[in-house]
C-alpha cells in the first residue's frame, strides 16, 4: 500500500478540499475529516485538530457559514457548528478547481518525465 | 463531560486570547471532536488509557493547533482580548482587592481617555469660565472609578448566587420598561406645556428616575455576565499541569 499523505502535504490545498466536502453536503468539524479521510481512499492522514483554524478562517472569509446543531438526537454536552458553504464560497471552490487542474497539467508535465 | 479530555483542549485553548464567545466556541467544537476520536479508539482498544493517547495522537499536537487557532484571530482582536483578560477576576482574588483594582483602573483608563477632550476644551474655550475645566474631568474620572468600585463590590455576591437569574432578568426588565415610559411621558409632557413645566414636574421624581435606570442597567449586565460565565465557568475551573 502507499504511504498516506499527511495534513501538512496538502495545506495550500486543505480549504479547497472542505469546501469540496462541503459542496456535496453541509458537516460538522468530525464529519468533515472522516469524508475527507474516506474521499483520499484511506491515503490521506489528517491531524484532525488542525482542520478547526481552516474552518474559521473560512467562516472570517465568507465562504462558508454555520450554524450551531440542533439537539434533536439526544446527544448531551457541548454542542457542534454545521458548516455549509456560501455562494462566494461555491465561486471560490470553482476558481480553486481551475488553478489545481492548471497546477496538475504544468507540474505533471514537468515531474512526470514524459518527454 | 470527560475531565481528562476537557484539560486536553483547555490546554489548546486557554493560552489563545480571543474573544469569550470565539474561545467557548472553540472549546465546544474541540472537545465534541476530541469525544467522538475516543469513543472510536475505546470501541477499537478496548482500553480507556490507551484509547485517550490514540484520541490525543489523532487530534495533533497542541502547539500546532493552538499556533494555528491563533492565526484565525485578527492580531488587533488578540490585543484587546489580552488586556481584557487583566479586567476579569483573577483566580484566588478577593472581592474587595478585586473591585478596588477593577475602579481604579477604570478611573485611570477613563483620565486618560478624557485627557484629549480636556486638553481640547481647555484650548477652545481659553480662560472661559463656562464650560468645564481639567479638574471636571479629573473628578467625573474619578467618580465613575467609584461607581465601579460600588458596583463591582455588590455584584459579585449576586454573580456567585445561585437562583437569581430569572428575578434578575424581571427586575432589569422592569427597571427598563420604567425607564422606558418615564422618557415617554417626558417628552408629552414636553410636547404639550414646554420643556419648563415639564421639568418642574419630573425634577421632584428624579431620585427615582435615576435610581430605577440605574437598576436596569445594572440588572442586565449582572444577568449578561452572569450567563457568559456560567457558560465557562467549568473550562476555568481546571488546574492544567504543564
Amino acid at each position: 500500500m502507499e504511504s498516506p499523505i499527511q495534513g501538512n502535504q496538502v495545506r495550500g490545498h486543505l480549504d479547497t478540499m472542505i469546501l469540496s466536502i462541503l459542496d456535496r453536503e453541509e458537516s460538522h468539524g468530525f464529519d468533515i475529516v472522516k469524508r475527507l479521510e474516506q474521499a483520499g481512499e484511506g491515503s490521506l492522514k489528517l491531524k484532525e485538530g488542525t482542520i478547526y483554524p481552516v474552518l474559521y478562517r473560512i467562516e472570517d472569509a465568507g465562504l462558508v457559514k454555520a450554524k450551531w446543531e440542533k439537539n434533536d438526537s439526544g446527544r448531551k454536552g457541548p454542542r457542534r457548528k454545521i458548516y455549509s458553504l456560501t455562494s462566494k464560497g461555491r465561486k471560490k471552490l470553482e476558481a480553486g478547481r481551475t488553478e489545481w487542474t492548471q497546477f496538475v497539467n504544468i507540474v505533471g508535465a514537468i515531474v512526470g518525465g514524459a518527454a | 463531560m470527560n475531565t481528562s479530555l476537557m484539560i486536553a483542549v483547555e490546554k489548546i485553548v486557554r493560552p489563545i486570547d480571543a474573544p469569550l464567545v470565539r474561545k467557548t466556541r472553540m472549546r465546544e467544537e474541540l472537545y465534541c471532536h476530541l469525544e467522538a476520536i475516543y469513543h472510536e479508539e475505546l470501541a477499537k482498544l478496548d482500553d480507556k488509557q490507551a484509547a485517550f493517547q490514540a484520541a490525543i495522537n489523532r487530534l495533533g499536537d497542541p502547539e500546532t493547533i493552538r499556533a494555528e487557532l491563533r492565526k484565525s484571530i485578527p492580531r488587533w482582536n488578540q490585543i484587546l482580548c489580552k488586556y481584557f483578560h487583566y479586567i476579569l477576576r483573577q483566580p484566588g482574588e478577593g472581592r474587595v482587592r478585586y473591585a478596588l483594582r477593577f475602579g481604579l483602573g477604570y478611573a485611570l483608563f477613563l483620565a486618560v481617555l478624557l485627557l484629549v477632550p480636556a486638553v481640547m476644551n481647555s484650548l477652545l474655550s481659553g480662560n472661559d469660565q463656562q464650560y468645564p475645566g481639567a479638574s471636571f474631568f479629573v473628578l467625573l474620572s474619578l467618580v465613575m472609578g467609584w461607581n465601579s468600585f460600588v458596583a463591582i463590590l455588590c455584584a459579585q455576591p449576586l454573580i456567585e448566587r445561585k437562583g437569581i437569574n430569572s428575578h434578575l432578568w424581571r427586575f432589569g426588565f422592569a427597571g427598563a420598561c420604567f425607564g422606558f415610559s418615564v422618557t415617554v411621558t417626558h417628552f408629552l409632557l414636553w410636547v404639550v406645556s414646554g420643556w419648563q413645566d415639564s421639568l418642574a414636574i419630573l425634577l421632584p421624581w428624579a431620585p427615582l428616575f435615576v435610581f430605577c435606570a440605574g437598576w436596569g442597567i445594572f440588572s442586565i449586565v449582572l444577568w449578561h455576565l452572569k450567563t457568559e460565565l456560567k457558560q465557562t465557568r467549568d473550562w476555568d475551573d481546571l488546574e492544567l499541569a504543564y
